[in-house]
């Protein structure tokens, strides 16, 4: 190992505590035993404990999951069917139209998004709940599902799917057994990216929910106007927790699958 | 002229063989650019047939059109007597092995090669696709690597994997887009042979598309030339070598040497061609439609000229023509050597002889007066 330099490792240390400092002391109030969160009161976890007994929390838990799996799901098979006919299709009528048109969500401002689609749901006369946040989810997540997919697709090796119909394939079956497994990466970390996109929305949820129904980042956003609760550091810390295991186990899997596939090839040529 | 060849395979010259594939006044356009322009062409059953061109020049084209994968804008292609146009790939009795391989990275090498057999009509034939899998292993000689990823094994392997997977199928036409333009110069060699040797074994209608000349030589039974969408020759690699039919072949084919001139009446089937101011004109055989004088180019390839210190006294006097020059250039390649010499009109000649001696002993070098010569019959006389 080297040794960093003096300068090295201080412009490192300030990095990291800018970064992570304000987590670190959340984490640890999150643990404080006393009711004000800023006074430090010896430790204890019975905040984690008030918050598994709060079934307005829970509720909101139940609903920002479900909506963000379904949105996701469905973002991620509209956005990909997309990515295809933007890739694929090659000239067509209104296609640069087209490809502004989805993507122009991307630089929209949430606010501007939340407020159509509310003014959408008034005129058309649908209930606000939890479909309109779904619904409001697709349409933002959708665009950022597409640029995904569409750019491993641009990469894609078109003579692949050729092959595919030249053994035989009907251009469904060349899509469903050649083209999907390979793009599957990316249509995956498609998925992710929106439901990551649909758990932390505050923004568009808010404009969309009803009083039926309400995500975990509206409720965390209307508690903390009330002022910073215990409680709510102890769900922070477990969102922090399991984004961290999420992101280590990910990066871990692919490191082992890139070391694997060194070993492979080098077998490969060594004989 | 024919050039006679002792395989005694040869379809295209029989009036009576009905050829496998026939392209009859082909055109295919893209936009305004035509990449085949009015194409008629036969190919046999069991032909090892070599589609040679520049690149653009519309090879890639026909064999996409052979695939499936374009169709004409004018004309019709028969497989078998019946019109394929229209005919998707999936439809089509021909397997297409892709310059880039194409095999499906998600797959071992056993699976990429049963998957059109899965398929076909044996696709509920579990056994007989084991089978049918066993056997291209085997002929391609990857039994060893079955279980592996194409990323698992070397560029030769996947070379032969992606064209087992093309021959699993038993297709009628067989097409290889640049199948060997991957490998090194060795291996590429060694592959021709065993094409060769794969294609006379299974009886399979080869078409290869190539613009390595050498490769479309060794490998095909006939040769097309092309050029901006058209055939310029379609003639075995010997008749194409040795008697092209204009100077565009003559000079995409090997090396050659280009004399321009004036070419006097033939007469008893001669000519003679004068090149350049002072110099006595190249007597040659004259071709067949040529009448009266014409403006034509003599070619002669460099094996064909000797070169020696003095007027060779071997040639039959008046069959032969003899020209005094000056050497410039020597390209020594261990086995041949290549001679530049400079005629006295500035006429440039390349030379090639067999390094038979060692170095040592060799009596031609720079800047030495030197004599070229070559028979009345060694070249030919191109009109286009």
């Amino acid at each position: 190992m080297r040794r960093l330099s003096w300068f090295n490792l201080t412009s490192l240390t300030l990095g990291l505590a800018f970064l992570y400092l304000p987590m670190v002391i959340l984490v640890i109030y999150s643990f404080n035993g006393g009711k004000l969160v800023t006074v430090w009161a010896g430790f204890s976890t019975k905040w984690y404990g008030e918050l598994f007994r709060d079934e307005a929390f829970l509720k909101a838990a139940w609903v920002t999951l479900k909506v963000a799996v379904i949105s996701s799901t469905v973002a991620t098979l509209l956005g990909t069917m997309a990515a295809i006919v933007l890739v694929r299709t090659g000239r067509f009528l209104g296609r640069t139209l087209f490809s502004g048109m989805i993507y122009a969500p991307l630089v929209m401002p949430d606010v501007i998004t939340g407020l159509a689609l509310l003014l959408l749901f008034i005129a058309i006369g649908l209930d606000r709940g939890a479909t309109t946040i779904v619904l409001a989810h697709i349409t933002f997540s959708m665009c950022f599902v597409s640029v995904v997919v569409a750019s491993r697709l641009q990469s894609f090796d078109r003579s692949l799917e050729e092959a595919a119909l030249d053994l035989g394939c009907t251009p469904l079956d060349a899509f469903r057994s050649v083209t999907l497994p390979i793009i599957a990466p990316a249509v995956i970390s498609g998925w992710l990216l929106a439901f990551t996109l649909s758990l932390d929305d505050l923004v568009i949820a808010s404009f969309t929910s009803g009083p039926s129904s309400t995500t975990l980042p509206i409720k965390i956003f209307s508690a903390v106007r009330l002022g910073v609760n215990p409680e709510i550091n102890a769900l922070s810390t477990i969102m922090i927790a399991i984004v961290t295991t999420g992101v280590i186990t990910a990066s871990l899997l692919s490191k082992r699958s890139i070391a694997r596939r060194a070993r492979e090839e080098q077998e490969a040529f060594g004989q | 002229m024919e050039i006679q060849e002792n395989t005694g395979f040869a379809p295209w010259g029989d009036p009576e063989a009905k050829p496998l594939i026939r392209f009859q006044n082909v055109t295919k356009r893209f936009g305004t650019f035509t990449a085949i322009d009015n194409l008629t062409l036969d190919i046999y059953a069991r032909e090892f047939f070599a589609l040679l061109g520049p690149s653009g020049c519309g090879k890639t084209t026909i064999m996409r059109m052979l695939a499936g994968f374009e169709d004409p804008s004018e004309g019709e292609i028969f497989l078998d007597g019946e019109n394929i146009a229209g005919v998707p790939p999936n439809r089509r009795p021909v397997n297409m092995m892709f310059q880039s391989y194409a095999l499906f990275p998600h797959l071992s090498v056993w699976d990429n090669i049963a998957f059109g057999l899965r398929r076909s009509e044996m696709a509920r034939d579990k056994t007989r696709i084991a089978a049918r899998v066993e056997e291209m292993l085997k002929l391609t000689r990857l039994e060893k690597f079955a279980r592996r990823k194409p990323h698992q094994i070397s560029g030769g392997q996947r070379q032969r994997v992606a064209l087992a997977r093309s021959l699993a199928k038993a297709p009628r036409l067989l097409l290889l887009d640049e199948p060997l333009g991957a490998l090194d110069k060795k291996l590429r060699q060694e592959t021709q042979f065993e094409l060769m040797d794969i294609q006379e074994r299974t009886g399979t209608t080869f078409v290869i598309v190539t613009h390595d000349q050498e490769e479309a030589m060794t490998v095909a039974s006939r040769v097309a030339v092309m050029d901006h969408g058209k055939i310029v020759q379609v003639d075995t690699p010997a008749t194409i070598y040795e008697a092209p039919n204009s100077v565009y072949v003559a000079d995409f084919i090997g090396e050659i040497n280009i004399f321009k001139g004036h070419a006097s009446p033939p007469r008893d089937g001669f000519c003679e061609i004068a090149f350049a101011e002072g110099l006595a004109p190249i007597r040659a055989r004259a071709p067949e439609e040529m009448q009266g004088e014409a403006e034509v180019s003599f070619a002669i390839r460099p094996e064909k000229v000797l070169i020696g210190p003095e007027r060779p006294p071997e040639l039959p006097e008046g069959r032969a023509n003899a020209y005094r020059g000056k050497v410039i250039d020597i390209a020594y390649l261990g086995n041949i050597s290549t001679y530049h010499v400079e005629l006295a009109g500035g006429q440039k000649v390349k030379v090639q002889a067999a390094n038979t001696r060692r170095i040592q002993r060799r009596t031609i070098t720079w800047e030495q007066e030197v004599w070229i010569s070559f028979t009345d019959t060694a070249g030919v006389v191109l009109t286009r």
